[in-house]
């Protein structure tokens, strides 16, 4: 048996353009490995085709070409109602003629399972909720938190190898959603299930998963943890996505494995560089996170491997500050200084010097 | 103090009231008066109360014949509509498929077409096919009849309803028939029923199909027509209509309750 959960092999899925004769390509050539036990997220903005990736998990969705392999099994021939995972979705799908228990126990009476044995098990599972004694009440008396409790439930009860879910968190509240987001981590780790998990919002993402994939246009474009996702950003588009950052474009001088030597801002830096290789003279761009850059006071004349400008917006934002520079090459960079003691404040129109530690900076191809 | 702007002396809800009252609500008094009325001929001034015609409506044995006739056909003709008509609105709500707009078009052509008109076409159709006049044939009408309607009501309750419904269903383990009847009629159940009631109340007094295709057993409304010959009859018409009249509004405003509801649940899940 493979260590994987869910495995995509060349996952593509198009859909016929309503009223036109064209294919909407929703997935293209997706591969992916989920491991056991693993929070994974699918993670890319709204019609990245994340839903339809996870529906051809579940079921619902046949795939146009590729294969996908649940716990080692080809699953293409195999229908929704016979795979072992489950789905919690967005608008969380609550039988409404049925009470929350009735809910709950549903996919262990259609298996047939007795009334003693479910009994117990949906009390168990409204507790894993923090629902108990909830079981008697209909859906739509239940608040959207609570029903997305309840839809939690009915998907657990029935110990899914894989639970999916669909921006679950998508209708509630701030406030709610934070609560949520530790809670679903917290049942996670109570239950094992792997958890494939969609969203469109990076902080939920970085904050919840194991790994992230990050999709557009229906292409995969980076899969990996949290941090590297983050902090090495295989594509523009990935840095952009993710988080704030800063975009220099850049040309390659020199290329030597995993780094570059390139010139931006009217000066020579060295960068990061992790698409395999480099050619000299190529365009690229350099990207930078606002919170790598370190500000300095400028007295004049020039140190080495500090860039100049001037400091034109400052937004105080409590525990950092702020800052827009324009350099002198025109481009404009965000910096973000946490505030304390000992570090200088600078005020609109202020001269400045930057810096960066080169493993800070990633340079990217267009 | 000034009023802004002057006041008609009718407003048009009244209007409609007074009209509705002379032309809907005064015949159906009338109606109910003279059915108690103790005299052969309907006029004023009244005579003595009396339920003798409805007693007599009891012994006439024709009559209470063809009541039942009515009754079956609806009921049968009903049943068998409503079943149509909720596959015909599955297929166009929970489906996307080739020649859908052709479909729907030729599902709700019967809604224009007026009844006179279908009445004549199937007694030609039915000539030729050898299918004898009869209420087997009035069923068949008013089966043609009904189905777009009932495939409108369900239609819109299948519509207010997310498909992610049917989806949960399969990913507890149904099948697509366990999920069809176990998630996704009992959550229509409402509007089957309304669909069915409102079936049943345009086949109970459908006239003109009717007359084109009966035999020799004979509708309700059919025979009533037929009676309208013999004026000594007509109080017990009358009668009769009364009650079929009570009946109907009975109907009606129960179906008119169950839509409201199953209009109501489907606002809340929504
Ligand atoms: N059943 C369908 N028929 C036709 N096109 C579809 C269908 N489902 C999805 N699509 C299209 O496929 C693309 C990807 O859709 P998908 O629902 O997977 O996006 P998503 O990433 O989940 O977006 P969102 O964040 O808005 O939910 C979209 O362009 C969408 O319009
Ligand atoms: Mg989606």
């Amino acid at each position: 048996m493979s260590q994987f959960s869910v495995e995509l092999r060349g996952v593509c899925k198009t859909f016929p353009e309503r009223g036109e004769r064209q294919e909407l390509a929703a997935v293209q050539d997706l591969n992916l490995q989920i491991r056991a036990g693993e929070f994974f997220t699918l993670l890319g903005p709204s019609g990245c085709g994340k839903s339809t990736t996870l529906r051809m998990i579940a079921g619902f969705e046949t795939p146009t070409a590729g294969q996908i392999r649940i716990q080692d099994q080809a699953m293409n021939a195999v229908p929704a109602y016979r795979r072992p995972v489950n789905m919690v979705f967005q608008d969380y799908a609550l039988f409404p003629h049925l009470t929350v228990a009735q809910n709950v126990e549903f996919g262990l009476k259609v298996k047939g399972v007795p009334k003693e044995q479910r009994d117990p098990a949906v009390k168990e599972a409204l507790e894993l909720v923090q629902l108990p004694g909830h079981g008697d009440r209909k859906p739509e008396e239940l608040s959207g938190g609570q029903q997305q409790r309840v839809a939690l439930a009915r998907a657990l009860i029935n110990r899914p190898a894989v639970l999916l879910l669909d921006e679950p968190l998508g209708a509630l509240d701030l406030k709610l959603r934070k609560a949520m987001q530790f809670e679903l981590k917290q049942i996670q780790s109570q239950v094992g299930c792997t958890f494939v998990y969609v969203t469109h919002d990076q902080e939920e993402a970085l904050k919840m998963s194991d790994r992230v994939a990050v999709m557009s246009q229906g292409w995969l474009l980076q899969v990996g943890n949290p941090s590297s996702i983050y902090e090495k950003p295989a594509t523009r588009f990935v840095a952009d996505f993710i988080g704030e950052t800063n975009f220099l474009s850049a040309r390659v001088l020199k290329a030597s494995n995993g780094s570059v030597l390139v010139e931006a801002a009217g000066r020579e830096m060295l960068a990061q560089w992790l698409n395999g290789h480099a050619k000299v003279g190529e365009d690229v761009t350099l990207t930078v996170r606002p919170e790598r850059i370190s500000l300095f006071t400028a007295n004049g004349g020039h140190r080495k491997g500090r860039l100049h400008g001037v400091a034109q917006d400052v937004t105080y934002l409590g525990t950092d500050t702020l800052y827009r520079v324009g350099l002198e090459s025109g481009e404009g960079l965000l910096v973000r200084v946490q505030n304390s003691s000992g570090v200088p404040r600078f005020s609109s129109g202020d001269q400045v010097e930057l810096s960066w530690d080169p493993a800070d900076a990633q340079a990217l191809v267009e | 103090m000034q009023a802004s702007r002057a006041r008609p002396l009718v407003s048009f809800g009244g209007l409609y009231f007074g009209l509705a009252a002379a032309f809907l609500y005064l015949p159906i008094l009338l109606l109910i008066l003279f059915s108690f009325n103790d005299s052969r001929t309907l006029v004023f001034p009244l005579r003595e109360f009396t339920t003798r015609w409805y007693a007599e409506l009891l012994h006439s044995p024709e009559l209470l014949r063809s009541l039942g006739n009515s009754l079956w056909v609806g009921l049968l003709s009903s049943l068998v509509a409503t079943l149509l008509g909720t596959m015909a609105a599955i297929a166009i709500v929970r489906f996307r498929f080739r020649l859908q707009g052709l479909f729907m078009a030729v599902s709700t052509i019967p809604l224009v077409i007026p009844s006179v008109v279908l009445g004549v076409a199937l007694l030609l159709v039915f000539a030729q096919f050898g299918v004898p006049l009869s209420l087997l044939a009035v069923g068949i009408g008013h089966t043609i009849l009904n189905i777009p309607y009932a495939m409108l009501i369900v239609a819109a309750r299948l519509a207010g309803f997310s498909n992610h419904l049917e989806e949960a269903g399969m990913d507890l383990g149904l099948t697509y028939w366990g999920t069809l009847l176990r998630v996704t009629l009992p959550i229509s159940a409402p509007a089957l029923l309304a669909a069915f009631l409102s079936s049943f109340t345009t086949s109970f007094d459908e006239f003109a199909v009717a007359f084109f295709l009966v035999g020799t057993e004979a509708t309700l409304p059919v025979y009533l027509y037929s009676q309208l010959r013999f004026p000594s009859r007509l109080p017990l018409v009358v009668a009769l209509t009364a009650l079929v009249m009570v009946t109907s509004i009975l109907i009606v405003l129960g179906t008119e309750w169950l839509q409201r509801r199953s209009l109501s649940t489907r606002r809340r899940s929504a």
